[in-house]
This record gives structure tokens, C-alpha cells and sequence, in this order.
């Protein structure tokens, strides 16, 4: 199939087996794949970006609950110095229990509850002074995720989606790999909201089977192509029917692409023909089951983005507390360094390897939680919720690796310099896609939406 | 136009000076302005630097070539062709430490870098008129042209339009001609009766038709066969089911509040069956809107068969949706969205307007001001999140009146008891063996008196200190000890009683004359009597659970019924408002602020039958936060079941399903006053209950003390037998009941056994209390400030309730803006008369519309939810006019509409398109066939259950939970039955945090917005659901078995039998040898031998398992 997104002079992929599959299946199955994931998203000219993208995929690692700014790449000494110390009565300045140490040529401090990730320093663009909304879990997982406090507007990866399209027309454009946890918020953080159905993000489960229904009904393959074939005649003939509907019709063809996808899901996710170097590389070697897990995450990130998926979140494992992972109230040295531990390898083995594999600079690597954590507690050994200012970075495609952009005061409270909100980072996001986000609306209930409803800057500054 | 940043930096590496400023007047130069420097005038600059700026600063005005170059206080602001003398680009780039702008933040590079090569180019600017001030009263004009919009018009019933073809006389069916012939097109074929059939029935009852329907269809050969199918069809209790459905779209019906913990909306299920009764019974329309709106304030609607008032039940509507939990005065925002999507689903449903975009601004193109959102966010706020018990007066009236009078015989026998135990007191306080007469049956009394006078510290007000006071005394020294306990009593007495007395103010007597409100039926018998009790109810031997001041107590008769106490408006006047409470079992106390009804702070669950004083400090915004007090009893309770019991709650049922949590239906509060004070500290303990020690002689010993005693506990006991006692007596017999010093025993003689056990008899037979959420008024409503661009914290002027301008006068030649309410309440009564009304232009066409939505596939308007600019416009709009006037003139009769519509030729045209009205007309708007679609979720998975022969049609009651893997505690996701025990789906509860995943599938709605016409989309994972899904696969079994134990004759036979059922038709000779051939072939596969194939469940399986993935099956036809 003619590719039509990609930037002049770039090289093209090299053509999958997958790929091949597509391009070469019957005619059938060429119409049916054009018509489907339907509308837009498939359609036979996909939607074309508003200028030049830097990256084509995303790849978004979710930390679900809230990293500590202060403890992972945002040093404050001040909080050395006034450790114990009151604040407010009954909370104390708490310094970090780990230590940092400058990283890369940029020299960019990483504290070392992430040794990883610290080596890839260099291309890292870290923004220290981000700004979300409320200190609640529910509405500020939405709002990094749809922009909005409400539940009901559309993913950001459904927004992407919607905008570019997909380019694989076996395999969702939009998909989740998570660990069986519905985050706070819902399950409406990966719905399309007003957007068409067909842009919601598709569950893959780390455990058991990827997807809703991916595995046959009837194990005698056979027996689902004779079903599938007597279908097929009958089907064909209500359509006609009807006078020819094409609605009929395209269901009739979706069910010789969900046919097919039975054994594409599970193959793409299938990671047995991977290099035990390349396992190793994102920890699945490790004897600890959750950070095999979250390898495995990253690992299919890799494999999906591989074959163009535009959108992929990774989750973190339902670790220590249900209101997400890093939710370290308290046992934060114990919650943060298991999370760490279970994380940083497998998130720098996803870098190392979408670099070795020329992937890295047109796949946008994007690590962020709904907020970070207050410098200060009530306790020794545990953080709150701190949305007024905090760290997430980004990687890969159009990023200017080895950047620190925005600061917070000298405690880690609040962002004083260049702050970065959430619609600014929407709006980031979609820039380096090729989307401006103001131009990517969708008319709704009596207006036009955005992703940054009515805000969002580009972070210029971070853009190489 | 967006700025292209990127290219304009090359493009000024490249370009020279000089040619930069030769595009300073040319059109390129003008597009570099409009794209690149007036957005970023307008977003930075002009709020404070332009003429329609609020606050203006610095007497600079950017907002013209003029001003720009005249500049401010410090010069020209640019200077063409000269950046380094233009002040903007010094500001801007922050070159001074006094002039720093924008003052938010320094713009990005790259903006920076756009000016600069604009004053460079010569600062090109086309704004050459100075800019006028806007005037303020705009808005009238605006609306002077926006109520021209077609909706807004009364309706006015048209003539009947002439046609040419004799097809129809149906008045609707002569529209649809009309416009057809006008088109040059041709109405369709009549589709055969099969096909009526199983179309009729899908689209009446969400089910496909039994065989036995069609088989008595296509045996009626009189001319009103038809119409009696439609009729029997229209009595179907499972008509109401399905469209029933369909209105739970448009009020996002969902059954838990989602957001973090997932809270219960308690008993919504009883709205479903609410609707599913309306739409049965067919509730004239404007009745059933006005229940929604303000059912709580509407004369009752009674359901005589299920003793209820159904008419409260309407408002469940505005309680579904998301809400969140957490804490609504910091975050306040909180408050006003729960409210906002209120309002958003009130007029998007009843009248499918948009009025919640006007929440930050005038609407941007329909006829709806911000002030019409204020005027109606305030009926809203100034109503309340409430739980109504819509129980009839009579139930369990007779119960209760009997329990009464047992309670009266109970407390004559126990009077007795203790008036004779009473004797022994002076014993016991002596420490001396009780009259083994009077204490033959309690063994533990005596521990008891062991205990409480061993007790080293007591607090004054307790009835023994005396006594453990004056038990230390020598005998010389007795009397000069009496006098002085007696003036420290005394002295402490005053002291506490002026405390008291200075510190507090009684927040009213919890009446009704006060402004409080109380409901529920354990609260029907009022205030109670001083000496009221209850009895235990477990099945043990204790007989009271205590013995209570007057107040208002829920379990007086029983511990099952329910109640809820609330207060008026609270003021900030005082810091704190203290309730002197008892209660258990996630009963609970609370202030309420901003209608947050899951907040966790302002709350207390309440957990001990021992009163305390619970003590909240009242928000000093009080007031405008509507705040208010609440007391209530489990189901009462939102936060039940407890998410967060960890926060001092019980913890029995959290995190538990609903059905296990609510096993055990007890739960109590009492509460004797409330109180107002500055004061950190609660009230004290008064002490007039001792004087009756000091009252009379002197004791001059231990035993005259002890005489005194008996004397004091006699008089209190006597005075509550004959239901005499003063809260006095009451202090004295609840410290003698609740330390064992008397019997408590339903065992104490055989007479009182009978009785008590005749109590719990009854007891067991009471009903319990129902329960619906809604909304209820406060005895005041107050006016909402505007809220500047919807910020909470810019509040404006003060909108007086109403509701809409445009629609105050539109028909009735009322004067503009005839928008104040004149109601003291919320104003949701006025609000409900006027939408539930033959003049407003809007309510009947959105309904007549909705219907038309349902039984055609897609509405005359196809935007059913928004009849304003961004909706379509109507197909037919005289027909819907037409209809509408209709509706009005038969009694708002939703049942004569819907019969109406499908009696026509339009329904009963065949589904087969024409070609060439398909060229002329593709998307079927003028309906030359009737559109086929695909069924609703629902009904696919009920006609699944149908064809299988699972489904079961028991209806009404609390809902099953839907499938799925596993529980997830902390988001309230339990498993359900992957059949969902064969219940349609209806039936299903609607969990907001994770929709039913089936259902899902295809297309069903999400639960937070109105959604009146739902998405059809068709993706794979529909073929993947209805490949592999285990339900299907599960009801293919099902039906196998079925199928195999039939008789059939041949495989043709059944495959016929299967088509009947599944498809309401025959196979034709074509279908019939393809499906045999494939059973043939399937026999081979799973290596069934010939003679066995009729008896082979894999192989029917199969069969069953293609037949739910036929188009066909999913259709509508």
C-alpha cells in the first residue's frame, strides 16, 4: 500500500512481512482493509499532518500516580539543608534520600534511583517546570491524558490518531499495553470521547490474552473458515438485499480482517523471535516478575511501533497502591526504588534499542505522571501529591536531547520558570507529529474541541 | 492562521534586509502580519492594551496601526524598520527589569524573533480604523436575531400537503409522499409480513418476535391484522423495557459514580423500572418530564399496587454522571461541574439545547446568554442531592401501630420488673446480698453494682458520684461532707448551666418549623417523647437497646427504617454547628457543601449507640456554598458502601458488592440537639438530674443515702412506666440500664417473652423502606452570581433564577425577559411548567423527534440532541411540526405517537433500496425504503439470549453486574454471571468505571453525557466479539443442547426450525442445501458420523454460533 505520510527524503521502512501481507493479500482483502477501523483513520487518502512531522509514533510511558520530582530529575540541595525543619505546622522539608549525580555530556543531574535512563542523559529533554491542575489522582490522570478534569473528551493518542491516521491496517492505531489496572479516572483516560468509536485505544493485557476475543472460538481452524464461508455467502446475499448497503458490507469485511487478526495480534506481540541480547536489554532476563512484565510492555512498545502503531501507551504494573504505582504517601524509599528498579531498565533498553534499529528519531518517547510529589511531608518517609510543579522528559523524534527546560524554586514547590502546562505539552506533542494543535478540532455538541481546549504553546525550546 | 515558526526562521536566514522591507505594504507583508504578529497582539497583548480591554494599562493601545505607533508613557511601541527604538520588542524581550511583558511569562524565541522581523519588514498593518468599544447591550441584538432560528418558533400544525399518488392516507405518510414527489421519487414496495413482523417487534420490543406471533400474524387475514399485531405489541410489558433504553441514553443513566472510588448511585435501578413502568403505562409526556424536573414538588403520582409515589423518582436523572469524591471546598471547581453537567443534560434532553456552552461566554451562535446558564445553574444549585423514601403513608402503617402498642405493653411489664428490683438498690449500693426474691433471675446484676462501685473516676454528672463520695466518709463527718457535695453540685451546676447558656445557640428544634426537613420512615412519629427506647433487635435475650431523651431517633419501631434529617441553609454567623448524635452502622453526620454529596471531609460515620457531640466548622462561605447539615441512615448514606471505611468508617461492607454490603439492612441515629457556637468546646453536661439527691432531708448516713437512691431511681422509673419521664428520669434510667444495675432481659417473665417475641415477629414483617435518589429543594433557593469567563472565583453580578429569555416569550406575547422566578424554593417547579408545556416550541418536537429517531433509524432532525445552528436542520420540518402539534392534542401520548408511526406505509415499505432513488436521494433522507440498521447492543445480546432459548423475561429489580475477568475492589468492579443470568440486558448495571464489555462492543454509551443517538460503528471488534466472545460461544452451547434434543426429522428441518426462530423466517432452498452442506462438512471436521449428527452438539453448536454472526440476526430489516 502506497505510504503517504512520510517526509521527503527519509528513507522508507523496509517492507515487513506484515507489510507484505497487506500488499499482497487478494483483492478482497485489500477493499476490506481500506474500509476498515473505519472512517478517517483508513480511509483511502489518510489525513495528512499540517506540516513537516519529526515523529511519526508515540511512545508513552505512564507513571501512573506521580514520580517525585525531587527525587528523580529535579535536585534541590535546599531541601538538604532544611531537612526536618517545619513547614506549615505540622509537615517537614524532606530531602531527597537519593543521591544525584550529572549525567552525558550535558552533564544533566539524575538522581540514582535511575541509573538507566541517566546514561541516555544526552537525549533526554527533561522540563522541570511542568503545572497541572488539582492534586487528585481522578482528574489529574485525565488531564494528562485528555486534557481536560472531566472525563468524556478524547485520548490524547485517540486526538493523534484521528489527526494522522494509522498506517498499519492490520493493528489499531491507538493501543494500551496495561497491567490489568483501571486507573484513576476510568477507563475513560483511553476512550475517544466524542471522537469516533473506532479511535479508542485498544487494551492490550500484559497477562493472558492481549485483547478482547483475539483468540479463536474454535481452536479447528477449519471450522471457523467453513463458518466464516457460510457466512460470507449469506451475508452477501442480505446486502444484496437490501440493495447493496454499505454498511453490510463493511461488516462483512471486517470479519475477514478480525480473521486475520487472530494470528497477527498474537504475532506481534509475540516476542519469542527476539535476540536473548535484546530481552536482556529491557530486563526480561531479570528474575523479578514485574519488571519481566514491564519489559515485555516495552518490548511490544518497540515491536508496535515497529509496525507503525501511531500510539502507544505503556502502563505501570498495579504495584503498591491503587491509587497508582508511585503513589508513595508513605514507604516512599521502598515504593519509589522497587518502581525504579521494576521501570528504568526497560525504559533505556526501549531507547537503546529503537536507536540501534534507526526507529528513535521518529518515535516520540514521552515519560510522565499526573503529577509530582511535595518536598515537604507530613512524614519521613513519604511524599503527597504535588501538582504545581514537576518533572516529566521527552525523547526521540524532534526532541534536542541533553535539555533542561523550566525551573522550580529552590524547594521544588512551585514552577517559576517557563512553565510548562499540560495543554503546552499537548501542544508539543502534536507539533513534533505535524499537527498544530489548533487546528485539530472536532466538532462537538455545539463546538469545535481541541486537545488543548483553548490553550496550549509549543515548547519551541525543546525541539531540536 | 496558525504561525508557521519552523519557516520563518529559515526564510530569514535567507532574505535580505532590504527585502524584508520591501514587503513592508505589499500583500506578503500584510499575510506575515495577519498570520504571525496579530495573533500573538491579540493572545498576549489585548486584554490589557486595546479599547475593549477591562483593565486598561499604561494608555497603550495595540489594537490599531495608530496606537501601536503613538505608543504609551514610555514611546512609539514600534517604530517601522527600526526594532532596537521600538518599546514592544524591549518589553518583550525583558530588557528591563520595570518593563517585563507579557507579565505572565517571556513568549517564546521564536515570537519574539516574528516581531523583530516584522518592525524590521516595517511593521505592515492594515488596522488603519480605530476600534470602537463594543457596547455592552450587543446582546439584545444578538438574541433579536438568533430567535429566528427555526426551533425556536411556536409550532404551528400545517395543513396536510396535497400529493399526487393515492398511496397512503396516513397524514404522515402524505409528508413523506409530498416531499418524495417533489424529489421525483417514488415511495417503495410494501415488505412482506414476515419481515413486518420481526422489524415491528425488534423496533416495539427490543426482542425478535416468538414464532407463535408470526405464525398468528400470518393466520389473521382480516384487514386489521396489522394493527392488532401493533397492538398487542404496544402492551407488551417489554415494549417499556426497550424504550425505556432508549431514554437511559439521553439521561447517561449509569449506576456508579466513577472518578476514583466509584461510589454507588444508590438504587438507580429503580429509576430503570421507574421508566419501564412510565413508558408501559404511558405516562402522559408532560407529566413524566415534569417528574423529572421536579417530581419531589408535584402532587404524587401513586402506584396502588406497589404503594409508592413514583412521581419523586423522575429526579433521579440529574444524579447520574461522574462524580468525584474529593474534598469540594479546596477544590471547588468540584461543585460547579456535578452541576454544570446537570444543567447540560436538562436541556440537552428535554429541549436539545446546548445551553452549557454559554457556562464561560454568550453562546457563540445560538440564542442562549451566559445569563440564562446563571439563571438556570442557580435553580440547580439551590436544590439539593438528596435520597427520597417514596414509601405510600399506609406502608407498614398497621405494623407500626401494633409494634406501638407492644412497645406500651413492653414498657408496663419492664416498669414493673424494676419498680420491684428498684428495692434492692440500697443493698447493691451497699455492698450487701440483693432480696433474692426480687433477683432470682439475673446473676449478673450483682457484678454488675461490683463493678460500677469499684470504679475509681467517675464524671460528676454521673449518677453514682455522690455516692462513691460519700462512701469515704467517717459518720462524724458525713453531714458537713453532704453540704459540701451538695454546694459543689450546686456551684458546678450554675457554672455549667451558664456555659451553656452563653456559649451556645440552639440550631432549632430539628422541626419543620425551623427550616429543617426530615424523611424516611423511621422518622414519621416525629420528636419523640423523653423515656422513648428500643428494643434489640437480634435475636439474643437483651430486650432495650437503650432508653433515649426526646429527640428524633430512626429505630423506635425498628432499626430497618430509614432516615434522613437536614437543615436549612447554614450561615457563617457562628464557627461551628455540634450535634449531640448516636448512631450505627454507617449512619452518618455531615455538612454538604456545593452539592458535593461524596465529599469525605465535613463527615462523620457515626458508630456507637452512645451520644457524642460531633462538631464541624460551618465554611465561611456559606452561604453562597448552599451549605447545609445532614444526618442519615445507611441507604441514606452516598458513601455507602464505604470506600475509604480506613477513614474512621465501619468496615464491614467496604469494598464489597452493593448486594453483600446491604445484607444487613439496620442501621440507626438519634440526635437530641444542635447547636451554633464560637467556642472550640461542645456543650457541657448539665446536672439537674443529681438534684433530686439534694432535694428533699439531709442523709445522715450511708443508708439514708441509700434510701435516697432507691427513691430517685423509683420516681424515674415510675414516671416512665406510665411514659411520664423527663429527660431527668431518663439520665437516671439510662445509667441504670446501660450498667446492667437492672434487668434487661426479655427473658425477665413470661409475659414479657410473649411480648418481645410477638415484637420481633412483626418486626421481621415490616417492608423495607425504598428508596430513590433525586433532587430536592431547600425551604429557600438563592440567585448565583455570573461567573466571569465560569471561573468560581470571579463572581459577577447576581442572576435571579429563571429560565430561558428566549423562550419566556416566543409564544406567548410575554414581555422580555420574563425571567424571575417567583417561587421561594429552588424554582424548579416554574422551571418544569415551563418546559413541560404545549407553548414551549421546543419539548414536543425533541420528543416527537426522538420517537420518530427510534422507529426510523435516524430523526427528522438527525442531531436529536441539538436543535440549535450546529445541529441539521429538519428533513421534514411540517411533519415535524405536524407530529408535534399531534403529540400535544392526543395527550402528550407517547404509545398513540409510536402507534401512529408505525401504523404508516412509511414503516411498512421494504428495505430494499431502489437504484435510482438511491442516486437521487443516498442517504435515504426523504425515505423511499425504510432504512435497515443494525440492532443496539441490548438487543443483540437479548436476541442472543432469545434464540437460545436462555433468555429469561423476569422483570424489574436491582441489577446484575456485568462480566468480567475479576474483581477490582478499589474501582467497585465485581464479576457477574457471563450470562448475566439470561436477564435482558436492560438489566445489566451500568458501571461508569467500566461499561459492560459485550455491550460495549457495539456502541453502547458511555453514561456521562446525553447521548439520544448513539454511534454505530463497525469495527473488527465486533466480528471478533461475536466470533469469540465466551457468551456467544456459552449461548451457542446453550442452544445446541436444545437443539439436540429436539425430533427434528432431517437437518433441513431444523436448520428451517433455527431460521424461524433466529431470523423469524423460513430458509429459503438456496439457504437451506448451503447450510447443509456446511453441517455436512462440519460433521466431517469434527469426525461425527452421518446417522449422528442430528444428535451431535459440536456440530450444532457450530450451526448456532454462525447463526448469532449472520448480518441478518443483527439487523433490522
Amino acid at each position: 500500500m502506497q505510504k503517504k505520510n512520510h517526509c521527503p527524503g527519509r528513507m522508507t521502512f523496509p517492507l515487513t512481512r506484515r507489510e507484505m501481507l497487506t500488499t499482497s493479500a487478494n483483492g478482497f482483502g485489500l477493499l476490506a482493509l481500506s474500509a476498515l477501523w473505519s472512517d478517517r483513520a483508513y480511509a483511502d487518502s489518510p489525513p495528512r499532518p499540517h506540516f513537516t512531522p519529526r515523529a511519526k509514533n508515540v511512545i508513552f510511558c505512564f507513571m501512573d500516580g506521580g514520580v517525585s520530582h525531587v527525587d528523580s530529575f529535579d535536585p534541590k540541595p535546599e531541601l538538604d539543608r532544611r531537612d526536618g525543619q517545619t513547614y506549615r505546622g505540622n509537615r517537614n522539608w524532606l530531602k531527597s534520600p537519593w543521591r544525584f549525580a550529572r549525567h552525558g555530556q550535558c552533564g544533566m543531574p539524575v538522581s540514582e534511583l535511575f541509573p538507566h535512563i541517566a546514561e541516555l542523559a544526552d537525549d533526554l529533554a527533561v522540563i522541570r517546570s511542568m503545572r497541572a491542575d488539582l492534586p487528585l489522582h481522578s482528574t489529574g490522570v485525565l488531564l494528562l491524558h485528555t486534557g481536560s478534569n472531566a472525563a468524556g473528551r478524547p485520548s490524547m493518542g485517540s486526538w493523534v490518531t484521528y489527526g494522522l491516521g494509522s498506517e498499519n491496517r492490520n493493528l489499531p492505531g491507538f493501543v494500551v499495553l496495561n497491567f490489568d489496572v483501571v486507573p484513576c479516572g476510568g477507563m475513560e483516560n483511553f476512550s475517544s470521547g466524542f471522537l469516533p468509536a473506532s479511535y479508542q485505544a485498544s487494551i492490550f493485557r500484559a497477562q493472558g490474552t492481549p485483547i478482547d476475543n483475539i483468540v479463536p472460538g474454535s481452536r479447528n481452524s477449519r471450522v471457523q473458515r467453513t463458518l466464516l464461508d457460510l457466512l460470507g455467502q449469506q451475508d452477501r446475499r442480505f446486502a444484496a438485499s437490501l440493495g447493496a448497503s454499505d454498511a453490510v458490507e463493511s461488516a462483512i469485511r471486517n470479519y475477514e480482517l478480525a480473521y486475520q487478526m487472530q494470528s497477527r495480534v498474537p504475532d506481534v506481540l509475540d516476542l519469542s523471535r527476539e535476540s536473548r541480547a535484546t530481552q536482556r536489554l529491557y530486563g526480561i532476563d531479570s528474575t523479578d516478575a514485574v519488571q519481566r512484565q514491564y519489559g515485555i510492555q516495552c518490548l511490544r512498545a518497540r515491536r508496535l511501533v515497529e509496525s507503525r502503531v501511531r500510539f502507544v501507551e505503556v502502563n505501570c504494573p498495579g504495584l503498591y497502591n491503587s491509587n497508582g504505582t508511585w503513589d508513595q504517601h508513605g514507604g516512599l524509599k521502598q515504593g519509589h526504588e522497587r518502581n525504579a528498579q521494576v521501570t528504568d531498565r526497560a525504559i533505556a533498553g526501549l531507547i537503546r534499542d529503537l536507536k540501534s534499529r534507526g526507529l528513535f528519531d521518529d518515535t516520540l518517547i514521552l515519560w510522565a505522571g499526573e503529577f509530582g510529589r511535595t518536598p515537604h511531608a507530613p512524614s519521613r518517609d513519604g511524599r503527597d501529591h504535588h501538582p504545581e510543579g514537576f518533572s516529566v522528559w521527552l525523547a526521540g523524534g524532534g526532541i534536542k536531547g541533553g535539555t533542561i527546560y523550566g525551573a522550580t524554586d529552590e524547594f521544588g514547590m512551585h514552577a517559576v520558570e517557563n512553565v510548562v502546562t499540560m495543554h503546552d505539552l499537548h501542544a508539543t506533542i502534536l507539533h513534533l507529529l505535524g499537527l498544530d494543535h489548533e487546528r485539530l478540532t472536532y466538532r462537538f455538541g455545539g463546538r469545535d474541541f481541541r486537545l488543548t481546549d483553548v490553550h496550549g504553546r509549543v515548547v519551541g525550546e525543546i525541539i531540536a | 492562521m496558525k504561525r508557521a515558526t519552523f519557516p520563518v526562521i529559515l526564510f530569514l536566514g535567507i532574505l535580505s534586509l532590504p527585502m524584508l522591507r520591501a514587503m513592508a505594504d505589499d500583500p506578503a507583508g500584510i499575510e506575515f502580519f495577519e498570520r504571525n504578529i496579530r495573533p500573538i497582539l491579540v493572545k498576549h497583548c489585548y486584554e490589557c492594551h486595546s479599547h475593549a480591554a477591562k483593565k486598561h494599562k499604561g494608555k497603550l493601545y495595540l489594537d490599531s496601526r495608530a496606537g501601536i505607533r503613538k505608543g504609551g508613557e514610555s514611546g512609539p511601541a514600534v517604530v517601522p524598520g527600526k526594532p532596537a527604538e521600538s518599546w514592544l520588542l524591549k518589553a518583550v524581550r525583558h530588557q528591563r527589569d520595570d518593563l517585563k511583558m507579557p507579565p505572565k511569562g517571556k513568549l517564546p524565541a521564536a515570537v519574539i524573533a516574528d516581531l523583530e522581523a516584522w518592525i524590521t519588514m516595517g511593521a505592515p498593518d492594515p488596522r488603519d480604523k480605530e476600534p470602537v468599544k463594543v457596547a455592552d447591550s450587543s446582546w439584545e441584538e444578538v438574541l433579536k436575531k438568533r430567535r429566528q432560528w427555526w426551533s425556536l418558533q411556536p409550532v404551528k400544525k400545517p395543513e396536510l400537503p396535497r400529493v399526487k399518488n393515492a398511496w397512503s392516507k396516513h397524514p404522515v405518510d402524505r409528508f413523506i409522499l409530498a416531499r418524495l414527489e417533489r424529489a421525483g421519487l417514488k415511495p417503495g414496495t410494501p415488505a412482506d409480513k414476515r419481515t413486518l413482523a420481526r422489524r415491528l417487534s425488534l423496533v416495539l420490543t427490543g426482542l425478535p418476535p416468538t414464532p407463535a406471533l408470526v405464525n398468528g400474524f400470518l393466520l389473521d387475514d382480516s384487514p386489521s391484522a396489522y394493527e392488532n399485531l401493533v397492538d398487542r405489541l404496544l402492551e407488551s410489558p417489554h415494549f417499556g423495557e426497550h424504550w425505556a433504553r432508549h431514554w437511559l441514553d439521553v439521561v447517561r443513566f449509569a449506576e456508579t459514580h466513577g472518578n476514583e472510588w466509584n461510589y454507588e448511585v444508590h438504587h438507580a435501578w429503580r429509576y430503570r423500572d421507574y421508566l419501564i413502568r412510565a413508558f408501559n403505562q404511558d405516562v402522559p409526556y408532560d407529566r413524566f418530564v415534569a417528574e423529572h424536573i421536579a417530581g419531589d414538588l408535584l402532587p404524587p403520582r401513586w402506584n396502588r399496587a406497589e404503594k409508592f409515589n413514583e412521581s419523586p423518582i423522575g429526579t433521579a436523572f440529574y444524579r447520574f454522571g461522574e462524580v468525584n469524591h474529593d474534598d469540594c471546598l479546596e477544590f471547588r471547581q468540584i461543585g460547579y461541574d456535578l452541576v454544570d453537567n446537570q444543567l447540560d443534560t436538562l436541556t440537552k434532553a428535554f429541549q436539545a439545547t446546548t445551553v452549557a456552552c454559554a457556562r464561560c461566554h454568550d453562546h457563540k451562535i445560538d440564542a442562549i446568554s451566559m445569563k440564562d446558564y446563571y439563571a438556570l445553574l442557580g435553580i440547580l444549585r439551590s436544590s439539593r442531592q438528596v435520597t427520597h423514601t417514596i414509601d405510600a403513608p399506609e406502608v407498614n402503617e398497621s405494623i407500626t401501630r401494633e409494634l406501638r402498642e407492644l412497645k406500651k405493653q413492653i414498657r408496663q411489664e419492664q416498669g414493673k420488673i424494676w419498680l420491684k428490683e428498684a428495692d434492692d438498690l440500697g443493698r447493691y449500693l451497699l455492698g450487701k446480698e440483693p432480696d433474692a426474691r426480687v433477683n432470682k433471675l439475673d446473676g449478673k446484676r450483682p457484678e454488675a453494682w461490683k463493678t460500677i462501685l469499684k470504679t475509681g473516676q467517675v464524671p460528676l454528672e454521673s449518677p453514682i458520684y455522690p455516692w462513691l463520695v460519700m462512701r469515704l466518709q467517717n459518720p462524724a463527718g458525713f453531714s458537713p461532707a453532704w453540704k459540701n457535695l451538695q454546694e459543689q453540685v450546686d456551684k458546678e451546676a450554675r457554672q455549667r448551666a451558664d456555659f451553656n447558656a452563653k456559649n451556645f445557640v440552639s440550631c432549632g428544634d430539628v422541626s419543620a418549623r425551623d427550616g429543617w426537613q426530615m424523611t424516611g420512615q423511621g422518622l414519621r412519629g416525629g420528636i419523640s417523647r423523653h423515656g422513648d427506647f428500643a428494643l434489640a433487635h437480634a435475636a439474643g435475650d437483651q430486650l432495650l437497646t437503650a432508653i433515649y431523651p426526646a429527640g428524633l431517633f430512626t429505630h423506635l419501631i425498628s432499626e430497618k427504617l430509614n432516615g434522613v434529617l437536614r437543615s436549612p441553609i447554614l450561615s457563617a454567623k457562628k464557627k461551628y454547628i455540634s450535634f449531640h448524635v448516636l448512631g450505627n452502622k454507617t449512619s452518618a453526620v455531615r455538612l454538604v457543601s456545593n452539592n458535593c454529596q461524596l465529599n469525605y471531609v465535613n463527615y462523620q460515620v457515626l458508630t456507637k449507640n452512645e451520644f457524642t457531640w460531633k462538631k464541624f466548622a460551618i465554611p465561611e462561605e456559606a452561604g453562597a456554598l448552599g451549605t447545609y447539615a445532614e444526618i442519615m441512615t445507611k441507604f441514606d448514606n452516598p458513601k455507602f458502601p464505604d470506600q475509604l471505611g480506613t477513614l474512621g468508617g465501619d468496615t464491614y461492607n467496604a469494598r464489597v458488592p452493593w448486594e453483600e454490603a446491604a445484607k444487613d439492612p439496620n442501621s440507626y441515629f438519634g440526635v437530641t440537639r444542635v447547636v451554633l457556637h464560637d467556642c472550640a468546646e461542645t456543650p457541657r453536661v448539665e446536672l439537674s438530674h443529681l438534684m433530686r439527691l439534694f432535694a428533699g432531708k439531709a442523709p445522715r448516713d450511708l443508708a439514708e443515702l441509700g434510701a435516697i437512691y432507691e427513691q430517685a431511681a423509683r420516681s424515674a422509673i415510675n414516671a416512665w412506666e406510665q411514659n411520664k419521664a423527663t429527660a431527668d428520669d431518663v439520665m437516671w434510667l439510662d445509667w441504670l440500664v446501660r450498667n446492667g444495675l437492672v434487668s434487661n432481659s426479655r427473658k425477665a417473665t413470661p409475659q414479657l417473652e410473649k411480648l418481645v417475641d410477638q415484637y420481633r415477629a412483626l418486626e421481621k414483617q415490616l417492608a423495607l423502606p425504598r428508596i430513590v435518589p433525586g433532587l430536592a429543594d431547600a425551604e429557600t433557593g438563592f440567585d448565583q452570581p455570573l461567573l466571569v469567563r465560569g471561573d468560581f472565583r470571579k463572581p459577577g453580578e447576581l442572576v435571579p433564577r429563571g429560565y430561558l429569555e428566549v423562550l419566556g416569550w416566543a409564544n406567548r406575547g410575554l414581555t422580555p425577559p420574563a425571567r424571575p422566578f417567583q417561587n421561594k424554593g429552588s424554582g424548579r417547579l416554574e422551571l418544569a411548567r415551563r418546559i413541560a408545556s404545549p407553548d414551549n416550541p421546543l419539548t414536543g418536537r425533541v420528543m416527537v423527534n426522538r420517537i420518530w429517531h427510534h422507529v426510523f433509524g435516524s430523526g427528522i432532525v438527525r442531531t436529536v440532541d441539538d436543535f440549535g445552528r450546529v445541529g441539521e436542520l429538519p428533513s421534514h420540518p411540517e411533519l415535524l411540526d405536524y407530529l408535534a402539534a399531534r403529540f400535544v392534542e392526543e395527550g402528550w401520548s407517547i404509545k398513540k405517537l409510536i402507534r401512529s408511526l408505525v401504523l404508516t406505509e412509511t414503516f411498512r415499505m421494504s428495505s430494499r433500496a431502489d437504484a435510482a432513488n438511491t442516486k437521487a436521494d443516498p442517504d435515504n433522507r426523504l425515505l423511499h425504503h425504510f432504512p435497515a440498521r443494525r440492532l443496539e447492543a441490548e438487543a443483540i445480546r437479548d436476541t442472543i439470549l432469545f434464540a437460545s432459548g436462555r433468555l429469561d423475561l423476569k422483570m424489574f429489580g436491582p441489577s446484575i453486574h456485568p462480566y468480567r475477568d475479576g474483581t477490582n475492589a478499589d474501582r467497585r468492579l465485581f464479576p457477574g454471571p457471563l450470562d448475566g443470568n439470561g436477564r435482558r440486558s436492560i438489566y445489566i448495571k451500568v458501571n461508569l468505571m467500566e461499561g459492560p464489555k459485550f455491550l460495549g462492543a457495539f456502541n453502547f454509551p458511555g453514561g456521562k453525557v446525553t447521548q439520544g443517538r448513539r454511534d454505530v460503528t463497525n469495527v473488527p471488534a465486533q466480528a471478533l466479539a461475536l466470533l469469540n466472545d465466551p457468551f456467544v460461544l456459552q449461548q451457542a452451547d446453550f442452544w445446541a443442547k436444545r437443539l439436540i434434543a429436539r425430533k427434528d426429522a432431517s437437518v433441513a428441518d431444523r436448520i428451517e426450525h433455527m431460521f424461524q426462530v433466529a431470523l423469524g423466517r423460513l430458509a429459503n432452498r438456496e439457504e437451506r442445501e448451503q447450510f447443509s452442506r456446511a453441517v455436512s462438512k462440519l460433521a466431517e471436521l469434527h469426525g461425527v458420523a452421518g446417522d449422528s449428527i442430528l444428535t451431535s452438539q459440536v456440530v450444532w453448536h457450530d450451526v448456532a454460533h454462525a447463526i448469532f454472526n449472520l448480518k441478518e440476526f443483527i439487523y433490522i430489516r
